[in-house]
């Protein structure tokens, strides 16, 4: 399952502070333990977090990383909602 | 025999340390004042241990391998895991009370519960939020108490307030002259990380609180489909369902209610004798 994999990758880069610094040094060989496809990996490293959450990344997981990336809330929620279509306004 | 003192439940709402800056002055002084009663209750209480049941938010357990009741059993933990939570990541350290842990755990399974052996986990925003706010000194023991409310298949929310009273049931068999106090965490109507985020139902939570406060049995007809709707968040009021479990039969009263920071934020007491 795709999205599981994009799922527990993230979940190691938001819970390890190694692990984060040597995806960010290089993406590539840190994500090739997960076996994400080309298209995956390409989006993940564009943070985009529209196309991730319509994979069907759990909203937990999607939503921590985008923090843990200095993602502002609106902004992604915006992200989201341009990607969806979906949505009401933030009270 | 150990006894159960105090009760309480309140939202874990983690802008509240990541993001203090967009909550109004007016917005914080009722925060503040809510924390203040359940620190109160607390402190008069005279609870040296504290048990936390709460979600977490694959910050301590891995996607992969999730239970539907999980028990830290450690004998300390260390955190915030979360390294956007505004609380310097790994700079608190907690005391977990392992022995009414371990009680918890046997009772649990003898009871019929498949309550899983955590071990170590790292603290997160679903166990830290509060007690940064009730016990900022971090000088009560804990105990860790995990219910999955995010990785569908959830236990059903009568599960969940039957795994209260199993929780109470263990805590009062406890052989120990601790006193020990209850804390709900999490809920109530909200969204996480979806389109909806920002979404609240005030007529949700305000139906919730009234069967929470009266410790109604209804509480258990309340159904996944109708926390869906309101928000995948609002699952979390299962950790709220299970302190009523623990005191069954005792009343309870809202401390505070309001929509703001995107959430149904709320926090209660039971009226524990």
């Amino acid at each position: 399952m795709s999205a599981q994999a994009l799922n527990i990758m993230l979940v190691d880069l938001f819970r390890s502070e190694e692990a984060f610094a040597r995806y960010q040094q290089d993406p590539d060989t840190a994500a090739a333990q997960y076996n994400l496809t080309p298209e995956e990996l390409e989006r993940l490293k564009a943070k985009d977090m529209g196309w991730l959450y319509q994979q069907g990344v759990h909203p937990y997981i999607l939503v921590q990383f985008a923090l843990s990336v200095g993602y502002d809330l609106r902004q992604y929620v915006a992200k989201l909602r341009e990607a969806t279509g979906q949505g009401e306004a933030i009270h | 025999m150990a006894q159960l003192v105090a009760a309480m439940a309140s939202v874990h709402v983690p802008l509240l340390t990541s993001a203090p800056h967009l909550v109004e002055q007016t917005m914080w002084e009722k925060i503040n004042r809510g924390f203040a009663t359940l620190r109160d209750t607390l402190v008069s209480s005279g609870a040296d241990t504290l048990v936390v049941i709460s979600d977490e938010h694959f910050n301590a357990l891995d996607p992969r391998r999730y239970p539907s009741f999980g028990i830290v059993t450690a004998e300390t933990g260390v955190g915030p895991v979360e390294n956007w939570l505004g609380i310097p990541r790994n700079s608190v350290k907690v005391n977990f009370e392992s022995g009414l842990a371990e009680t918890i755990l046997s009772e649990g399974v003898r009871q019929g519960f498949d309550l899983t052996r955590v071990g170590e986990a790292g603290l997160e925003h679903g166990f830290l939020t509060c007690l940064h706010f009730l016990t900022p000194r971090w000088d009560l023991s804990y105990v860790w108490l995990i219910q999955n409310c995010v990785l569908p298949p959830l236990p059903s929310v009568g599960r969940c307030y039957d795994f209260g009273r199993m929780v109470g049931s263990a805590i009062r068999k406890w052989d120990s002259s601790r006193r020990i106090a209850i804390l709900g965490t999490g809920g109530l109507s909200h969204a996480v990380g979806t389109p909806d985020m920002g979404r609240v139902d005030p007529q949700f939570d305000a139906k919730f609180l009234d069967l929470l406060c009266a410790n109604s049995p209804a509480l258990c007809n309340i159904t996944d489909a109708e926390m869906e709707a309101v928000g995948n968040g609002t699952h979390e009021v299962r950790n709220w369902v299970a302190v009523a479990g623990a005191v069954e039969g005792t009343k309870g009263e809202v401390v505070m209610y309001e929509t703001m920071m995107a959430v149904g934020f709320g926090m209660m007491r039971f009226q524990v004798a």
